[in-house]
């Protein structure tokens, strides 16, 4: 893995994010009303890396 | 008002969802990009040491062995070989640790993915109950026996105010529609407490979940540790070759004055320093890498 793209991964992660989030859909859509959402990769930031980097749901 | 409410809570979903989902894929990323930093660090660090090793070691042999030396050349290329292979072996254990990594990243995205379509599940059960309440005060069929009921009693109570003789039919009319009263309030209670239910086992899988999430970055933690260290006892030797080949020059030191002209520093060098480098490197892989794989 060393040394590989780190795009590849990104287009992984989102895959399987996406396919996860789209057996919510109707949840998603009934709950957010008009404000109807697509479901699309998101952009990801630059963010520094360090060993405590966990974000918060 | 309530249309104010409703669109401002959605606004707040829809913010969750867009920092939830962007969040998801920065700490798969972040964590993705860590193991790599991890291995590449080790990774350069050791073959750095190996190198100033080599070096540190084919002075004491000879200091004056340098570029203009005789078989300089090919020692230079015999020292690449070995480091190439050496980082090789090395960046081999950290892609057996690195693949276990991705995969449970993969499956952190997966549980988070889930968590956030639970927390969208969690709202629209509790918007179906609120709208199901609010149906049950205002139910047609449940207010007009309730109403009907209302007129009957007033029509018994009149007549008793009044001594008239009470029909009997009205009483079992007041009761049947007492009954179909109570009938229907069960009825919409069933489909409330059904709801209820749902969000309970809801509630549950979010709380599964969570733990599940945590479990995996405890794991995550554990792998990249575990990556660390393994790469930093990799090739290390309990009995130190390199101290043993820098012990021979001390030896070598007494007795060059009668045998320098005999010895080729190049041969020295390749026998003594990398050619166990070579051993270490192909025994790693034998005895540990593939034990690893399996």
């Amino acid at each position: 893995m060393r040394g590989k793209d780190l795009t590849e991964f990104k287009q992984k992660a989102s895959k399987t994010m996406i396919n996860t989030l789209k057996s919510y859909r109707p949840e998603i859509e009934i709950a957010l009303g008009p404000a109807k959402i697509t479901i699309r990769p998101v952009k990801v930031a630059n963010q520094e890396i360090s060993h405590d980097y966990e974000p918060e749901l | 008002m309530e249309n104010v409410g409703e669109e401002y809570a959605n606004l707040a979903l829809k913010r969750f969802y867009d920092t939830a989902t962007n969040n998801i894929q920065t700490s798969a990323l972040v964590n993705r990009a860590l193991a790599d930093k991890i291995s590449t660090e080790t990774i350069n660090q050791k073959v750095n040491n190996q190198l100033n090793s080599i070096y540190t070691s084919m002075t004491r042999i000879n200091p004056k062995f340098n570029e203009t030396s005789k078989n300089y050349g090919i020692i230079k290329q015999d020292i690449l070989d070995v480091l190439t292979d050496y980082e090789l072996a090395l960046t081999e254990l950290s892609d057996y640790y690195d693949n276990q990594l991705e995969e449970l990243i993969l499956k952190k995205v997966e549980l988070e993915s889930n968590l956030v379509g639970k927390v969208f599940r969690e709202e629209n059960i509790k918007k179906d109950e609120n709208i199901r309440i609010k149906f049950k005060d205002k139910d047609m069929l449940k207010m007009s026996f309730s109403e009907r009921a209302k007129n009957i009693a007033e029509k018994v109570s009149a007549k008793k105010q009044t001594n008239s003789s009470i029909d009997f039919t009205d009483i079992r009319k007041l009761q049947e529609l007492n009954d179909l009263e109570v009938e229907q309030t069960n009825r919409l209670d069933k489909k409330i407490l059904k709801l209820q239910e749902r969000d309970k086992t809801n509630q549950a899988e979010i709380v599964g979940l969570e733990n599940e999430i945590k479990k995996v970055s405890k794991q995550i933690k554990e792998i990249n540790e575990k990556k660390r260290l393994g790469l930093e006892a990799a090739m290390e030797t309990r009995e130190k070759w390199i101290s043993v080949t820098l012990r021979k020059p001390s030896v070598w030191n007494r007795t060059k004055s009668f045998f320098s002209n005999r010895f080729s520093t190049a041969k020295v060098v390749s026998k003594t320093v990398i050619a166990p480098l070579k051993m270490k490197v192909k025994e790693f892989r034998v005895n540990e890498l593939e034990g690893l794989k399996g």
